[in-house]
């Protein structure tokens, strides 16, 4: 009766989760990391789609719209960012739980005795670099941030920040471990990190740091090492058919339908695109300022913005409508919330920009030129747009021209507002956004922005301050 | 001489209680035959006492005291010897002892002052045992004769009934034997037999309650008498008359403690119930709800017509027998049962029509456009523009700001009439019951077919119960019930915010092969939403569920008072939805489609040992000893289409799309319950009632250190009215005050949350997709129950004869270790873990008052109830004081210590800017503009921030209010249902499309008033209604709370029964006739701008980011008349 009884007992009231892993059984062999891995590449790839709100919403390429029903974008888009802003406390949540996974792979990676040759080493690798991109976006957005390097399961509130130093510290020596067992990019699919991806990364990260000399060998080693080149036709970088090509270095893939992003739906018009997207909501718009920063016969002024709206509900005979939008991102969806368009994360034209300004810091204002010629033309199609040495003649002329050309290049591709931060121009550039331009009076209503120099960090969001004890979470300054 | 004594000396009460004339109507028997033998010749010292059912020690004592006399006796010869009652003023000692020993079997002499009690001589007590014939009549007040009235010996088989005239003839065995006379609604009377006594007639008094009710409580059933608790109990009397789908809005408003709301009013939805108040956040506060003692059933699983009644266990200690599941009260439910007798037929029947409660005061044609064109010119100036380019056709003014002429010379069309109906409603029962002494059944089967005041939605029922009991022998009967049913329900395409909101000169009528659309005629700065018709036949949202509640037990009565219950039940339910949704000629409109299959297996076995027993007359000793067992297993499978794969809008089913792996899922899960339970009841002299319990659970939702849980509860009452004192009150028939304490529990978290779950997600490396996984939770190995502590103080009073009652509570219970997901730090990983923490408080008062006003020809009966409620939150981990729950741009919510938990939280208005000089001198946030409201700077620190946003009201009513009146008049019976909620507000966001947001449909009441400019400025408290504006000034304000009490007739039921109509041969033995009527009259706050005052759209508390009392167009009121028919065979 009793032994009967406990078996009962055990039957009921310990039943074994039929449809759920869990800890005690989910990392236990290679095939599991290997799954493990890739989650943290997709919490990245959740994130994306919604990093243009803090990254370029602030910057002059893009104004809040204001029908924006994304609560937080208005204040980030006009600089009035507080601290319950709640776009801020999501990035820090998606961005802590990237690291976690990152975090998890590596507190996990010792239990699978089944790896073959170099596997391990390779998903130590990958969680590596995946934890320092995480942090370079941490660092950039808010500065020292907690360095949170393993999985810690209790004590969180008394966790404090660490210097910026010390998290560039962190970045660093996490891409010098994923360089040197990363596999390369001939044995590396789209949508995990290759070697040439983690030297791309860290060459990025040496620019922020103004390590110039170190930015310069390990970008001539990615040059050197790596075929890449940059496509012939810059509108083909971001259509499907050609998305993954000679010039991509690391993406994060999306495959309509079933693992599509929504970053066409926020960034499409009101009443959609005939024949591109049934409905879309325009978050943030292109500012008229960097309308006007493109010079005629860019070919990437077509890629990036469109004027003229013709809705989804066309009918012959309608005119299309003045409503400018940002048209990088948006491609003919069946689905308008699942574009399966990959979206690149590091990409060469970017890092021919970073070598010109690498080089230029080094003394090489030639080859700084070089490089920047070579955006140019292949955004003109020919050499009549090249700079000559005159042009660049001072730093501040030649960082002139390198940001013109990074914001033109790189527009919604997340780098504006930190390449305006990190000169230093943020402050003089935002002083006032244009908002609403009629095309018929040529007149732009003009908001004034007002850039403090402290604004260079967002602040720490309030709850997590709140979360942790008092005192261990400071708040950036002029918050 | 007798006749001198009677008169004289004893004390006739006014109005004798029941006890009272039994003492006094022995006493005059004893004393005549005391006279006769001439006993009086002893003593006669004189004494006074006053005695009820005293032990013979008592009574030496008490005589001890005032005579100065000694007794002696050997204690074992009172074994034997029968408790007395004694009202006796100045009495000589002797006639008193006389009267005390007459029927004993002992006797007494005195010798020196002193008593000895000695055994009675064996002849003696031979002849106390003669056989003793007693006949008489049994009369009503009036006189008349009543027949069937049961006369029983006590603690015997002795019976016998009354004939027509009310005559009856029975043999007691003995003197001293006391007779027993009851009537089913008449108070029952005992008299004590003599042997001199040969004629015995006795009047009958209606009883107006029937305090012997019996109430079902946890694994038992009650005399309403011996509860000690709070349980509340509702009769199926006409209830399955009422027009409603669902038990729940049969129930709603009548019971007092329990909030039933209708957040959403459309077919077959299941309103929420709240057994005093909210308990938990994370949890879940739906009562258990037990169906003929299967735990863990729901009503939705059951119709009325079939139910016999509904117990409420409210308090801590009666719901405590439940323990882990008993926290937010328990909800009995007990089906109807055959009765000994021919087979009875039932059919009862209603038909008719529910017509929607609608807004009246839309704006169309050109009252529409002016208000639109002053709408657009303010939201053009507030952007630079200058409004007084033309509203339509210049290049200089912006699209995004110029109204179409078109729209006020188009055909208007209000679409909220567009898209509500007249909707049928029938409901169909028929049923059958019957049965012998050894077996008796109900059965019954059920169609119910509801359609929806929104078009295509509907709701249909079909259900059959089986109950049959067989009785096999003295000790063994059985028992099964079963009880199939199968609903379906079809959901409209959106809510009522979404359809009503549309503009009027979008035509309902289809243009080039689908319905027109917004964008056919404005570009931009309207919803982009489909035609309301896209969504209305575009959407074809179906649910169905067979559900079958089935049980089997035997009982064993193994002996007087002692029997042993067990039982196997089962749950099971197959539900499927099928989702599909196409824009029926709109290409903007995305097709997507789900289909879904679930089933659950719930199992229970349940072994219950109940004793009851009353020894003495005096001591009532109860108690059940109990072993429960319950596993429940579900599955579930669900499939999805890519978005735009379907191939066409004829075949809906996914085989004509493509499936979507992400979007695909099968999940299986299981728990397990384990219970063991004690209770236990004492009553001394059903006067003092004490009742204890206690309950262990383990539980497979709780972490391998904490899975087993305990549960106590005690509670005390004492029916003052019992006590001798009260006599001098006459008309006080019932008093009894209540007490109890108890511990209960709430498991409502999901099958495995102290683990950390492993979850798939979708990556597609090589732009392939794949499941990869990443820890979803943090692991807790010793999350527990929540725990509520309960108190509750009862107070019951009967008066005239219980023709007035009253049942008075107050309650005090708080939770604690609350199922709480309290956020942590990101650091971690997470944003949230489930852990055991904080509190919440619910303390308050319940009273029900029932009354028969008219007791004649014509009846007129009354009940009321009411409840008050406070809720608040004691304590949120850690030393949080508050939490706010941000609502996107809209309001906040506020969990604050010492406050009702989500209390709408944000600025309080106190003007309108006028101009930008007042802007400049009061404190506003940036960007703030004139027509934008001044709001209080509450910390008076100049500037508007966070810190000065104010509790603004919050969802949960005050106080709830119900009150039936019963009429009957020969064959007519009236009865007039009415309740009232006051006291909650909702944040009736919806009003915001009917003001010019989206370019829509405009309403009059929420567009008058508001400010348009310095010399414009409408009531000074309503802020300009724009767009632009709207979110962070008008959004995050008081502006859009409102009052939600309402007063309603919520049903009033009209019949007539035929009389003698089984005279007339048709094989038909009752015959009614009756017209039901819901929500007769609604009455609302003139503030409230909502369809239905509780409606709400965006879910009650279920967990911290809760948004209770949000609503974005729940569906409008109905106005129901049917038509009925009850008609017995």
């Amino acid at each position: 009766m009793a032994l009967s009884l406990g078996a009962c007992h055990d039957q009921l009231l310990n039943p074994v989760p039929e449809s759920v892993l869990t800890t005690a059984n989910a990392f236990n062999k290679a095939s599991d990391l290997n799954l493990a891995v890739l989650g943290i590449y997709s919490a990245y790839q959740s994130r994306l789609p919604t990093d243009y709100e803090l990254m370029e919403a602030p910057s002059d390429n893009a104004y809040g719209a204001y029908f924006a029903v994304s609560p937080g974008m208005a204040e980030i888009a006009l600089l009035t960012v507080a601290p319950e802003n709640p776009k801020l406390n999501t990035f820090w949540k998606d961005s802590y739980n990237g690291i976690f996974r990152a975090n998890n792979v590596l507190a996990n990676i010792d239990n699978p005795a089944d790896y073959r040759e170099s596997e391990k080493e390779q998903y130590i690798a990958e969680a590596k670099f995946m934890r320092a991109l995480y942090y370079f976006d941490m660092v950039r957005i808010f500065g020292g941030v907690p360095a949170i390097t393993t999985v810690i399961t209790e004590g969180w509130e008394d966790i404090p920040r660490a210097s910026e130093q010390e998290i560039y510290d962190l970045i660093a020596a996490d891409l010098n471990e994923a360089i040197a067992n990363l596999p390369g990019p001939d044995r590396t699919v789209t949508g995990r990190a290759s070697k040439a991806a983690a030297i791309a990364l860290l060459a990025k990260v040496d620019i922020y740091r103004e390590d110039w000399s170190g930015a310069k060998t390990l970008l001539e080693q990615l040059f050197r090492d790596y075929n890449y080149s940059l496509v012939a036709d810059y509108g083909s970088l971001f259509e499907e058919e050609t998305e993954n090509n000679s010039e991509v270095i690391f993406a994060l893939p999306y495959v309509a339908g079933t693992n599509g992003n929504v970053l066409a739906r926020n960034l499409g018009p009101h009443g959609g695109i005939y024949q591109v997207i049934a409905s879309s909501n325009r978050t943030i718009r292109p500012t008229w300022d960097l309308h006007q920063a493109f010079e005629d016969g860019d070919s990437r002024f077509e890629a990036t913005i469109e004027e003229y709206q013709i809705p989804y509900s066309w009918k012959p005979g309608d005119e299309p409508l003045w409503y400018p939008y940002i048209n990088k991102w948006i491609i003919p969806l069946e689905d308008y919330s699942s574009s399966g368009l990959d979206i690149p994360v590091l990409r060469l034209a970017d890092m021919i920009l970073l070598y010109a300004e690498a080089s230029y810091h080094t003394g090489d204002q030639a080859g700084a030129l070089v490089q920047i010629n070579k955006v140019r033309e292949r955004a003109f199609g020919n050499t009549s747009h090249n700079y000559t040495l005159a042009d660049i003649a001072t730093e501040e002329t030649f960082l002139d021209k390198l940001l013109l050309e990074r914001r033109l290049e790189l527009a919604v591709e997340n780098n504006r507002w930190f390449d305006l931060v990190r000169t230093g121009r943020f402050t003089s550039v935002l002083t006032t956004i244009d908002g609403e331009y009629n095309p018929s009076t040529k007149k732009a209503v003009q908001i004034p922005i007002n850039a403090k120099s402290y604004m260079k960090y967002f602040p720490i969001p309030w709850e997590q301050i709140n979360l942790a004890n008092p005192g261990v979470l400071t708040q950036n300054e002029g918050y | 001489m007798y006749k001198n004594f009677t008169s004289k000396r004893c004390r006739v009460p006014a109005c004798p209680s029941i006890i009272v004339l039994t003492m006094k109507l022995s006493l005059v028997f004893i004393l005549m035959a005391t006279l006769q033998a001439g006993a009086i010749s002893v003593l006669g010292q004189e004494i006074s006492i006053h005695l009820k059912d005293a032990s013979l020690k008592e009574v030496f004592k008490k005589l001890k005291r005032q005579t100065g006399y000694d007794f002696l006796y050997v204690s074992e010869d009172l074994k034997g010897t029968s408790s007395v009652s004694l009202d006796v003023e100045s009495q000589p000692l002797g006639l008193v002892l006389d009267y005390v020993f007459r029927e004993q079997p002992v006797t007494y002499e005195i010798e020196n002052k002193t008593v000895l009690i000695k055994e009675r001589a064996v002849d003696e007590r031979r002849l106390l045992q003669k056989p003793i014939p007693v006949s008489g009549r049994i009369t009503d007040s009036l006189g008349m004769g009543l027949s069937g009235v049961s006369v029983r010996v006590k603690n015997s088989r002795i019976s016998t009934l009354s004939n027509e005239a009310g005559d009856y003839h029975i043999t007691v065995p003995s003197s001293g034997s006391t007779l027993i006379f009851t009537n089913v609604g008449y108070a029952a009377k005992e008299y004590r037999i003599s042997e001199n006594t040969m004629t015995l007639n006795v009047m009958m008094n209606i009883q107006f309650t029937d305090i012997d009710e019996i109430v079902v409580v946890g694994y038992g059933t009650k005399n309403r008498t011996a509860i000690t608790n709070a349980v509340s109990r509702l009769e199926n009397e006409k209830l399955d008359q009422m027009p409603a789908g669902r038990v729940e809005t049969a129930l709603a408003g009548r019971i007092s403690g329990v909030n039933i709301s209708n957040a959403r009013n459309t077919p077959g939805t299941a309103p929420e119930i709240r057994i005093r108040g909210l308990g938990s956040i994370s949890a879940g506060n739906d009562p258990l709800v037990v169906i003929d003692g299967f735990p863990g059933g729901s009503l939705g699983q059951l119709n009325m017509n079939d139910v016999e009644s509904v117990e409420v266990l409210k308090d801590a200690s009666s719901t405590a027998i439940y323990g882990s599941r008993g926290a937010s009260g328990v909800i009995i439910v007990t089906t109807k049962r055959g009765a000994t007798g021919a087979a009875k037929l039932n059919l009862n029947s209603y038909y008719g029509f529910a017509d929607p409660i609608v807004h009246n005061d839309w704006l169309t044609g050109q009252e529409w456009y002016d208000y639109l064109t002053r709408y657009q010119n303010r939201e053009f100036a507030w952007n630079g523009g200058d409004p007084t380019l033309p509203i339509w056709g210049d290049p200089e003014r912006p699209r995004t700001y110029q109204v179409d002429p078109l729209a006020m010379t188009l055909p208007q069309t209000v679409w909220q009439d567009e898209v509500l109906q007249v909707a049928p409603i029938q409901n169909h029962n028929l049923s059958v019951s019957g049965g012998t002494e050894r077996s008796k059944y109900y059965v019954s089967g059920t169609f119910a077919d509801e359609k929806g005041a929104v078009k295509t939605s509907a709701y249909r029922q079909y259900a059959v119960r089986a109950n049959v009991d067989v009785k096999i022998n003295d000790v063994v009967s059985m028992g099964v019930e079963v009880s199939p049913s199968y609903n379906r329900r079809r959901t409209a395409g959106s809510t009522m915010g979404t359809f009503s909101k549309y503009p009027p000169f979008v035509s309902p009528e289809k243009l080039n092969g689908k319905y027109p659309i917004t964008y056919d005629y404005i570009s931009t700065g309207h919803s982009g939403n489909p035609n309301p018709y896209t969504y209305i036949y575009g959407t074809e949202d179906y649910s169905s569920s067979f559900t079958n509640i089935g049980r089997a037990f035997v009982d064993l009565q193994l002996m007087e008072g002692l029997s042993f219950k067990t039982s196997l039940g089962t749950n099971i339910a197959y539900s499927s939805a099928d989702y599909w949704r196409g824009g029926v000629g709109d290409p903007q409109v995305r097709t997507s489609g789900n289909a879904s299959e679930s089933h659950s297996f719930n199992i229970v076995n349940e072994n219950v040992l109940s004793y009851n027993r009353t020894f003495n007359d005096d001591h009532t000793v109860g108690g059940i000893l109990g072993a429960s067992y319950q596993n429940a297993t579900s599955r579930s499978t669900r499939l999805t289409a890519v978005v735009n794969s379907f191939n066409n809008d004829i075949i809906k089913t996914l085989n004509n799309a493509q499936i979507n792996p992400g979007g695909t899922t099968q999940t299986a899960s299981e728990w397990g319950l384990v219970s063991y339970f004690v209770r236990a009841n004492y009553a001394y002299k059903n006067k003092y009632l004490v009742e204890g319990s206690f309950r262990r659970d383990g539980s497979s939702r709780f972490g391998p250190d904490s899975k087993w849980g305990d549960f106590p509860s005690a509670s005390i009452a004492w029916r003052v009215a019992e006590e001798g004192f009260m006599d001098a009150i006459p008309n006080i028939s019932e008093l009894k005050l209540r007490a109890s304490v108890g511990v209960t529990g709430n498991f409502n978290i999901g099958n495995f949350p102290y683990l950390g779950a492993v979850s798939t997600i979708i990556y597609s490396p090589g732009n392939e997709t794949v499941n990869a996984i990443a820890q979803s939770t943090i692991e807790n190995p010793t999350l527990s129950w929540e725990k509520t502590k309960g108190y509750n103080l009862g107070l019951d009073l009967g008066l005239f004869n219980n023709r007035l009652n009253f049942i008075f509570d107050y309650y005090d219970n708080e939770t604690t270790d609350m199922l709480y997901n309290v956020n942590i730090p990101a650091l971690s990983g997470f944003g949230n873990r489930i852990i055991n923490g904080g509190g919440v408080k619910n303390k308050g008062i319940d009273l029900e008052i029932s009354s028969k006003n008219m007791v004649g020809e014509f009846k007129w009966n009354s009940s009321f109830n009411f409840s008050h409620n406070i809720n608040e939150v004691t304590d949120l981990v850690g030393g949080v004081t508050e939490r706010t729950n941000s609502y996107g741009t809209y309001i906040d919510f506020l969990l604050r210590k010492g406050e009702p938990m989500f209390s709408f939280y944000g600025y309080k208005i106190k003007g309108i800017f006028d101009n930008e000089d007042e802007i400049a001198s009061f404190p506003h946030l940036a960007g703030t503009k004139p027509g934008n409201p001044i709001l209080q700077d509450t910390n008076d620190d100049g500037k508007i921030t966070p810190e000065d946003r104010v509790i603004l009201g919050n969802f949960q009513p005050d106080f709830l209010l119900g009150m039936t009146h019963d009429f009957s008049y020969k064959g007519f019976d009236l009865s007039i249902f009415m309740n009232a909620s006051l006291g909650a507000e909702i944040y009736n966001i919806e009003s915001q499309y009917y003001q010019g947001r989206t370019l829509g449909a405009m309403r009059r009441s929420v567009v008058e008033n508001q400010w348009w400019s310095e010399e414009e400025p409408g009531d000074g408290m309503t802020p300009a209604a724009a767009g632009s504006q709207m979110f962070g000034f008008n959004s995050a304000t008081d502006y859009y709370v409102e009052n939600a009490s309402y007063f309603t007739i919520r049903n009033v039921n009209l019949g007539y029964t035929f009389a003698d109509i089984a005279e007339k041969n048709w094989g038909v033995k009752s015959l009614r006739l009756y017209t039901s009527i819901n929500n007769l009259l609604v009455v609302k706050s003139k503030g409230n701008h909502s369809y239905n005052p509780e409606g709400t759209t965006q879910g009650e508390v279920s967990g911290i980011n809760s948004v209770p009392g949000v609503n974005y167009g729940s569906e409008p009121l109905t106005r129901t008349v049917v038509f009925g028919v009850n008609i017995g065979f």
